[in-house]
């Protein structure tokens, strides 16, 4: 055994660091070591597949049976391989055979159902050792290892790939081709999807076979590696010789010569020596460097401050009344910009709209309010043009505006009813009467569809040539 | 931290789950990346943990149809912050503490809230198509044993290094190791004392004698002067100046 060649640290550590280490073995050596699974398993599967012919069901259970027949090579390859002698292809017939020697049968036997197979596996094919002294052997190496555990996890993984390559194929298949019966597949030892569900696990198998062998192999380096001290070993191998001056009599009486503590046999330099050198150590780049930073800071230094005044190369210094005036100036400024806003805040808060807003409800009373006269020559022109509907609109604008001289505030978009409401409400009772009049019939005109006459129109509006002198007098 | 010593000849770096992340003060932290069969373990309890805070809201349904969405609202709480919280919280889920591991960033930070939201999220990516078989796929494949959760979010589950019970002072001084052991023999020379209780006689001689043998130290002397040196070493020399 040449510790020198390993190629995989090994030290003391806990099981699952140990699996772990395994399973970083596998990767590492996973092409050689699948083919090589292949290679026995594959024609085991023909041979099988004749034996057992249309029972897809033993076919599988054999081939499940027999997998201490593939992980031997398995496990054979990878020990050589950890001491850097990887076979050569001529070394293949010698190693397929591995998993048939008899000290093996075991495995075949009673302890294929073992959760310890894959710690008994280089126990057997490596050590070889006689049946007493074997089990003496395995119990030692299986205290505090995790192997029942790797084996369970394992039959898991290998469960969670077959389930995950049937279902990505049932999943896969386009619909109109013939899919796969899921049912068939589990149950339907007969069925051909029962034959690709096999041949799935079979599959799976092979891809963590791999990764078994080589966490169980890991776990038995790691045992021993704890218990023979592997590493340490190694470290001591590397260790630097004795320097060559020191002659083999003398080396038989150097632990004499150093038995008392040599502390005092070292000698130390003088401490002025000591520190010119330690400045020169800090002066290297290695413990920083200095560099220039410019900045702007406050002055607090009065005194500082008219130096620097003095040393300033400004001609001309702005007169002294020059930041009382902008002072000053800002002052006035804020106070009539709060003053804006007070007034502007008023505004908002007053119930009075604003005069646009009052006269909203009514299209365009605009251009024929200018005087009662032009209201009246308005209605008169509209009876004639025979727009009797037209004509009590016009009318009840101009009372609207009326109104609104009256000090009535009106909404904007109160109906003519709402109107009235607060005419009659607000306004003395023969002042309100006229306008109800007018309000109805516009009413009447405007959503009955039903066009006043054009008397009624012409008794109205005397009416309300009344009413308006008469409000003018009030 | 015992880095192996590499010069043009020798061949590449041994096969090893140690992977090591220098910090900007130059020390070495070792990181000890986790496989599929830990962290299967781990998951596998987690799950049982969270069918039993499952089991648990179960007298919500008698409330009719407002315990039913109110357990709905539950499960996916459960389902989606359990891990999260956890991660962010204590550093692992109660199923991975239990199996001894911890999720950390790839520069060895802990996890933080956006790096486990993400591996979280990704669960999904990895259950595909069934049990997680996609994650299993791409762990096994992956050098750090990272799931398609860890290659996007960045982060590592690594097992927890659990202090080590270190020896009480010693009572001799010991006795001052020769000056061309290099650091490596010197951790060598301590974790010889440390585990030469456990060694069978035979092999503690034969391994001290590896080191002995060139100094001309042989037979049942040779581990009791590896052990003077520990002693000297662990002490410190007198002077304060570390070993």
């Amino acid at each position: 055994m040449r510790l020198e060649r390993l190629t995989a640290q090994l030290r003391p550590c806990p099981a699952w660091q140990a699996i772990d280490l395994g399973f970083a073995l596998a990767r590492a050596w996973f092409p050689a070591l699948w083919a090589l699974w292949w290679c026995t398993a594959l024609p085991l599967t023909l041979i099988v597949l004749a034996l057992a012919w249309l029972h897809s069901d033993l076919w599988l259970l054999a081939l499940w049976w027999c997998k201490p027949l593939y992980e031997a090579p398995l496990l054979l390859w990878a020990s050589r391989a950890l001491f850097d002698e990887r076979p050569r292809r001529g070394a293949l017939p010698g190693m397929l055979g591995a998993g048939l020697r008899p000290r093996l049968l075991p495995l075949l036997l009673w302890r294929r159902l073992s959760p310890r197979r894959a710690l008994v596996l280089p126990l057997l094919l490596l050590e070889g050792l006689p049946q007493r002294a074997r089990r003496a052997r395995l119990r030692t190496l299986a205290g505090g290892s995790a192997s029942g555990w790797l084996t369970l996890v394992c039959y898991h993984l290998e469960a969670i790939l077959w389930g995950g390559m049937l279902l990505g194929l049932y999943l896969l298949i386009p619909e109109g081709l013939p899919g796969i019966d899921l049912i068939a597949a589990l149950e339907d030892s007969a069925a051909p999807a029962y034959w690709i569900s096999s041949a799935c696990y079979l599959l799976a198998c092979s891809l963590i076979a791999p990764f078994y062998v080589c966490a169980g192999f890991a776990l038995y380096l790691s045992r021993r590696t704890e218990l023979e001290g592997w590493d340490i070993e190694l470290a001591f191998r590397r260790a630097p010789p004795p320097p060559a001056a020191v002659l083999p009599a003398l080396a038989l009486l150097a632990p004499l010569l150093l038995a008392p503590p040599p502390a005092e046999a070292e000698t130390w330099p003088a401490p002025e020596a000591a520190r010119a050198r330690i400045a020169e150590v800090l002066d290297s780049p290695d413990f920083g460097a200095t560099r220039e930073v410019e900045l702007w800071l406050p002055v607090a230094d009065p005194a500082q401050r008219s130096t620097e005044d003095a040393e300033a190369t400004w001609s001309a210094t702005p007169p002294p009344w020059l930041a009382g005036t902008i002072q000053w100036g800002l002052v006035t400024l804020g106070a009539i910009a709060l003053l804006i806003l007070i007034r502007a805040l008023w505004r908002e808060r007053s119930p009075r709209l604003p005069r646009s807003a009052r006269t909203e409800h009514e299209a365009a009373p605009e251009p024929h309010s200018a005087s009662p006269i032009d209201h009246e020559t308005e209605i008169r022109r509209l009876l004639a043009a025979d727009d009797p509907g037209a004509a009590i609109g016009a009318l009840y604008r101009a009372s609207l505006e009326r109104l609104d001289r009256l000090g009535l505030s009106l909404p904007p978009g109160a109906t003519e009813g709402s109107c009235v409401q607060r005419a009659s409400a607000r306004l003395p009772h023969r002042v309100g009467v006229p306008f109800a009049a007018i309000a109805a019939a516009r009413q009447h005109a405007a959503y009955g569809d039903r066009d006043p006459s054009a008397a009624h129109v012409e008794r109205l509006l005397s009416h309300w040539r009344r009413w308006q002198g008469r409000t003018d007098a009030h | 931290m015992d880095a192996p010593r590499r010069d043009i000849a020798t061949p590449p770096p041994p096969l090893d789950t140690l992977r090591l992340r220098e910090t900007p003060e130059g020390i070495d932290l070792g990181l000890r990346v986790a496989g599929a069969v830990p962290r299967a373990l781990a998951l596998a309890l987690d799950l049982l943990i969270r069918l039993g805070l499952y089991l648990l809201l179960l007298p919500l349904l008698a409330l009719a149809d407002l315990g039913v969405g109110l357990a709905l609202l539950a499960v996916f709480a459960i389902e989606w912050f359990y891990p999260v919280v956890f991660e962010v919280w204590r550093g692992a889920t109660p199923g991975k503490r239990a199996l001894g591991l911890r999720v950390v960033h790839e520069d060895a930070t802990p996890v933080g809230l956006p790096a486990s939201t993400l591996r979280n999220l990704l669960r999904t990516v990895d259950f595909l198509p069934a049990g997680y078989a996609l994650g299993l796929v791409v762990s096994l494949a992956d050098p750090d044993f990272r799931r398609i959760g860890d290659l996007a979010a960045a982060t590592l589950v690594v097992h927890d290094d659990r202090p080590a019970p270190r020896r009480g002072p010693a009572s001799t001084t010991g006795q001052r190791p020769p000056p061309e052991f290099d650091a490596d023999t010197r951790a060598a020379i301590l974790a010889f004392a440390e585990r030469a209780p456990a060694l069978a006689e035979a092999r503690r001689i034969e391994l001290a004698e590896v080191l002995t043998a060139p100094r001309g130290v042989r037979g049942g002397a040779a581990p009791a002067l590896i052990t003077a040196w520990a002693t000297w070493l662990d002490r410190g020399a007198p002077d304060g100046r570390a070993a």
